[in-house]
């Protein structure tokens, strides 16, 4: 599904802002999958993320004519599904849903990528992290939002923000560790 | 391992990531789509509905604030003579008027600012369902008078708000100018005390009048439902009743 990606995806805004669906569904062949590993992150489990998924198209080509050109396509598509995220975090906030830690290990689908198993694993990792330190994580490692920016989003301080993201790490750095150890041992014996 | 080893451990491994969706996430993505044709901004009609809904809870809220601080209307003059509920207000009493202040019934008049316990009559058609005169006769004195508007209200006594009086009968109904002036002062633990507002009587004069009307036929509360009313910048929202939820503008 990796097509050529930059050209495809721009030369398909045209199309996507006179709400043409054969170039809607070929966007969504384009990046569905990169964006579906977005929301991967981010969700608790495959379910959400498809979920996820399926808002953040659906308002991407619903708002497409908001979008000025500043920054990539590709990039503001992404910047909606992770405020897709944002919104379904807080939604399940709301509703505190009590989503029990071995519940998210979920296996994907299907995935590929370049390194075999680990990303898997690095994927529950983050999976496993509690919501608020995920979504700090998520953004300001993966997505490279600002401290101030994930505090406007996210409606908290920019102390806040950094303390969380302290904390993800600290325990995802933990994990990593033993992960690695663990793997290891099993390779040295 | 150091914070930036973690991340460009992450960032590495989730850059190139991608996971293929399900086969049907498109046609249901499509289908979403075909819902809310020409949706250009996106903005739900749910959240049109919230927002003006909000706005107008907004707006009705802010017509309503409570009041701390006195009114002085330039030249309305309210006289009127309110007796004990059995008697009929006499013929020649005005009820209100915006006669200038050299029309004060002279008999009345009185340079003193009296406020009392005013008479709220209820809105033309349901007059009869009215009539809190006991409670509202508790006070000692019944009549409103009202001299010269330039008077200022500060010192007054412990009296309550003072209100307009509409005329009780229908004979009587206002002439001319129905406008309401209110010297306001604000006690506010003195509104229990039979507050209502005062209502045109007879006479439908505008959007809030004919509100009140219906909504009197209809809802036979002492607090309607909705209660319009009129001041000098025209009809405004004066209470709202839904139950559970009550304002009441004390302005008047």
């Amino acid at each position: 599904m990796a097509i050529g990606h930059k050209l495809t995806t721009d030369s398909l805004l045209d199309g996507c802002r006179r709400g043409d669906r054969k170039s809607q569904e070929l966007l969504y062949r384009s990046l569905g999958s990169k964006m579906l590993g977005v929301c991967l992150r981010y969700a608790k489990d495959h379910y959400e993320a498809e979920d996820m998924l399926q808002m953040g198209f659906v308002k991407v080509f619903q708002k497409v004519a908001e979008f000025r050109g500043e920054g990539s396509f590709e990039g503001w598509i992404r910047r909606i599904m992770v405020n897709t995220a944002i919104e379904t975090y807080r939604k399940n906030q709301r509703s505190l849903q009590v989503v029990d830690i071995d519940e998210v290990y979920d296996e994907p689908q299907s995935m590929f990528d370049m390194s075999g198993l680990e990303t898997k694993d690095l994927l529950n990792l983050i999976k496993a992290l509690p919501g608020g330190y995920r979504l700090v994580f998520n953004m300001y490692v993966i997505e490279g939002y600002s401290h101030k920016e994930i505090g406007e989003k996210l409606g908290i301080t920019e102390g806040a923000s950094k303390s969380q993201l302290s904390r993800a790490r600290a325990i995802l750095k933990e994990k990593v560790l033993k992960m690695e150890d663990h793997n290891y041992a099993i390779h040295v014996g | 391992m150091s914070d930036k080893e973690l991340d460009q451990l992450f960032q590495s491994r989730f850059d190139s990531f991608e996971a293929e969706p399900a086969a049907s996430l498109w046609s249901s993505i499509e289908s979403q789509l075909e819902n809310k044709p020409g949706k250009r901004a996106g903005m739900p009609v749910f959240w049109m509905a919230a927002a003006s809904v909000v706005v107008l809870l907004g707006a009705g809220l802010w017509l309503f604030r409570p009041e701390e601080k006195v009114y002085l209307k330039g030249e309305t003059v309210l006289a009127k003579v309110h007796q004990q509920p059995a008697e009929e207000i006499p013929a020649g009493t005005p009820a209100i008027s915006t006669q200038p202040a050299a029309e004060t019934e002279p008999a009345e008049s009185n340079p003193v600012r009296k406020a009392v316990r005013v008479k709220k009559d209820e809105y033309l058609a349901a007059a009869d369902t009215r009539e809190k005169e006991p409670a509202v006769q508790a006070v000692p004195e019944n009549q409103v008078l009202f001299a010269k508007a330039e008077e200022p209200v500060a010192e007054n006594d412990p009296a309550p708000i003072m209100a307009l009086v509409a005329a009780e009968e229908a004979p009587h109904s206002r002439r001319g100018e129905v406008h309401q002036t209110v010297l306001a002062m604000l006690p506010p633990e003195e509104e229990a005390v039979g507050e209502k507002p005062l209502r045109e009587r007879r006479k439908i004069r505008s959007v809030g009048d004919i509100v009140n009307f219906v909504v009197a036929k209809v809802d036979q509360r002492d607090d309607k439902l909705i209660e319009m009313a009129e001041d000098d910048e025209g009809t405004k929202i004066s209470g709202i009743n839904l139950g559970l939820f009550k304002i009441k503008s004390k302005k008047r």
